[in-house]
């Protein structure tokens, strides 16, 4: 292998991409393999229009110009890339959500952020399908998907590595995928049926996502208050009023009923963006009683020892809702469901809304600590994205001609009850609420 | 002529590609044979590094291109990364290695601080080692003499992060003679880390120093060089192929070529012992296959008083020669 050849290349290990790999994967590594940022590839691999249009020639200006979602190949040329690395040609498909929706469509069933299966992390495996929003689990690993650092809590940007973010990490440094390091990547083999679920999946059209939109509600302090009136006209008989806050300042609602499912992914969303604040807030600075729990201590036991009430509410919280069958196994808190001193009396009633769980330890100090109120307002707008579309529904029922073919949004904004307009009153609080109740 | 010779048509070999025009071809000659032979030693036993000093025009860089085509037949796949060193007024790491990435290719040669081109050429030459089986990879710098200690630093901490990841590197450093004084000065402040990983032995190149090299050299052009690569054309069967079928051969004229050397020399007498250096005698052969008369039996007509000419057009004794430092070294090896 002598050097003189007329050939430029770049750093690449055989044997990758893996099948079904996502772009946001193969950046990553290219970028650790060549010691280089995103813009850095942006600008090798920038598509001839792109080009033409606009050459980034930092971070920011591909930022600016929305160059740095890898969801989309924008304006990268992805088969140059792949040509480069030799990846097999059906790679080009599977890397981004091009060749399966609209750009529009892909924004509503994907989420901004990285998600990803904490085993296939470590193994530096990555797929789009864990981006999709009403993916759960890993279909390898049946593990809850995560969507935040570890460490930090916060969301990791689903973009190329710049100077700030190492190449499979986080803002804060920590690297999602320590063999990255290692002198030889470990062998990661990709299920057998996977490909053929990934297919499916990354082809289902059907899919119902408001969890974009309920977080940035969410995310909205002046929207997450949600006026009892609005809910009740939307739904009336599925509207139950469960429980107020001793301040008056909050309430919450439950969509019971038929709506159940609907409510069902963004409740997981929700229940995601909350478990990472509280994480962040209560346990990082509490990381003892984190690491008594994680090797099974169990709530009555860390009452004793002293736990603050704050933490001990928070690790319920976490260990209750993942202590679901469902959710066991990708629990890092988990304490199991028998454990919970609170399981019993959760399961003799009725409320749907299970993370009232903790209520009790509220009453008890007769205060609404800080995670209350997250998750009582993220409850809200959880609530209120999801009766968005039955709004919707029940609308076009009645006797509006609205036709999912035809919609727009102005459209949308005409018919749908003047108190929703509150939450349209910028730009992309309406392409959110469009993208919400249409799905396009 | 024996029916096993590939000969197509003289014809179709269109004569304005030929090498001897475009001068872009490259000689075995023993000289290199037997440096080549020495590298190969220097590999096998595990020897680190090398220096070939010698002085301009002997063939040095002839010598390590040669040198990176011929280590793979010995140790197939082996990774051989050929750099020209560059000089500069103020060294930078982020240049030099840069000017490395640059050798081996990388299309990302000048971006990036230090710190990544530096993981950057880690990453590839490690990988290339990697996927060539063998476990080590050749550095062949060139015009080392212009390198500087900050330089070989740098290259220390190169060599030491690869060492980490399990590759043996090599490194032949090809320079003017005063790579040779580089090496005393660190040896005489105590930088036994770049001596022990550059500078570890020394080996001297040297041009045409008597008749039997000269033969060698000239007979490469009767049997070796071919062009076509894949025919039997040699040089000298293309220009001269009537003469070449009753058995002419360049080599036999060897004495011829020596003697003009030496009787140009003799004009311009200059210490230590005659060398010719590998340009004034490609080109002078040049020119006698390009522009030789023949006679009417198409026999070319070489004679000394032509041969003479066709040296003194090479400038043989105007510029410094070969072997005149010679002496001055053997008389400053002592003090050293």
């Amino acid at each position: 292998m002598i050097s003189d050849s007329t050939d430029y290349d770049f750093n690449w290990v055989p044997d990758h991409p893996r099948e079904f790999e996502s772009l946001w994967s193969v950046v990553h590594k290219f970028c650790f393999l060549n010691a280089t940022t995103g813009s850095s590839v942006f600008r090798h691999f920038c598509s001839r229009e792109g080009r033409a249009a606009f050459v980034p020639t930092s971070s920011c200006e591909c930022k600016m110009a929305r160059l740095d979602d890898l969801r989309f190949s924008g304006k990268l040329d992805v088969k140059m890339l792949g040509q480069v690395i030799r990846a097999p040609a059906e790679w080009f498909q599977t890397a981004t959500m091009d060749s399966w929706c609209t750009r529009l469509e892909a924004r509503s069933r994907t989420v901004p952020f990285l998600r990803f299966c904490p085993v296939c992390i470590q193994s530096g495996y990555h797929t789009l399908l864990s981006q999709r929003g009403d993916e759960r689990y890993c279909s390898m690993h049946n593990m809850l998907l995560e969507d935040s650092c570890p460490r930090c809590g916060r969301r990791i940007p689903y973009a190329a590595p710049s100077n700030k973010c190492a190449p499979y990490s986080c803002y804060c440094g920590w690297c999602l995928w320590p063999a990255i390091y290692a002198d030889v990547w470990p062998k990661f083999k990709v299920a057998a049926d996977f490909e053929e679920y990934a297919r499916n999946r990354l082809s289902c059209h059907k899919i119902y996502d408001v969890s974009g939109w309920s977080s940035w509600t969410a995310e909205n302090n002046e929207e997450r208050h949600l006026p009892t009136a609005v809910i009740s006209r939307v739904w009336p008989e599925g509207i139950v009023r469960i429980f107020q806050s001793r301040r008056g300042a909050l309430s919450l609602y439950l969509l019971a009923g038929e709506n159940y499912r609907t409510l069902y992914e963004p409740i997981f969303a929700l229940y995601r963006c909350i478990r990472r604040k509280v994480l962040r807030r209560r346990i990082n600075s509490c990381r003892r009683w984190a690491r008594l729990v994680k090797i099974g201590t169990t709530p009555q036991q860390l009452a004793c020892r002293g736990c603050p009430v704050t933490v001990l509410s928070s690790l319920i919280w976490v260990s209750y809702w993942e202590a679901r069958g469902d959710l066991q196994q990708g629990s890092r808190f988990f304490v199991g469901k028998d454990n919970s001193p609170y399981a019993e009396y959760l399961r003799r009633s009725n409320v749907v809304w299970r993370f009232l769980q903790h209520t009790p330890l509220v009453l008890v100090r007769r205060c609404v600590t800080t995670a209350d109120i997250w998750m009582l307002s993220y409850a809200m707008a959880s609530v209120a994205a999801g009766t968005f579309r039955a709004a919707f529904i029940a609308a076009s029922q009645a006797e509006v001609d609205l036709s999912l073919s035809s919609l727009n949004r102005d459209k949308i904004m005409e018919q749908i009850n003047p108190s929703f307009m509150r939450f349209t009153r910028s730009k992309s609080a309406a392409n959110a609420f469009s993208l919400a109740v249409t799905g396009t | 002529m024996t029916n096993m010779e590939n000969l197509p048509p003289r014809d179709s070999i269109p004569p304005e590609n030929h090498p001897v025009r475009t001068r872009r071809y490259t000689i075995i000659t023993p000289m290199m044979d037997k440096q080549i032979g020495e590298f190969v030693g220097w590999v096998r036993n595990g020897v680190p590094s090398g220096m070939i000093p010698g002085d301009p025009r002997i063939g040095k860089t002839k010598l390590r291109r040669t040198a990176a085509l011929e280590l793979p037949k010995f140790y197939p796949g082996i990774v051989i990364v050929s750099m020209i060193a560059r000089g500069y007024v103020v060294p930078s790491e982020r240049v030099f290695f840069g000017d490395l990435l640059r050798a081996i290719r990388h299309k990302m040669c000048t971006e990036g601080t230090a710190a990544q081109r530096r993981d950057r050429l880690t990453q590839r030459i490690v990988q290339m080692v990697r996927s060539s089986g063998q476990g080590r990879a050749v550095l062949l710098i060139d015009q080392a003499h212009k390198l500087q200690e900050l330089h070989y630093e740098w290259l220390i901490d190169f060599h030491d992060e690869i060492s980490e990841q399990g590759v043996e590197l090599f490194v032949f450093l090809f320079g003017q003679k005063e790579l040779t004084a580089i090496s005393d000065e660190f040896r005489r402040t105590g930088k036994t880390q770049i001596i022990g990983r550059f500078m570890v032995d020394r080996l001297d190149y040297h041009g045409i120093r008597s008749l039997a090299e000269m033969k060698a050299c000239l007979e490469a052009y009767d049997e070796h060089a071919k062009y076509p690569e894949d025919t039997d054309w040699t040089y000298t069967r293309y220009f001269f192929p009537d003469a070449y079928a009753r058995g002419w051969r360049l080599a036999q004229h060897a004495k011829t070529f020596f003697k003009a050397f030496e009787e140009v020399r003799a004009y311009s007498p200059g210490p230590g012992r005659l060398e010719i250096p590998m340009q004034n005698f490609v080109r002078t052969v040049e020119r006698f296959l390009l522009e030789a008369q023949v006679t009417k039996a198409n026999e070319p007509v070489l004679s000394q008083a032509q041969i003479i000419e066709y040296v003194l057009s090479t400038a043989f004794g105007a510029a410094p020669q070969a072997g005149d430092n010679d002496e001055d070294n053997n008389e400053e090896e002592p003090m050293t």
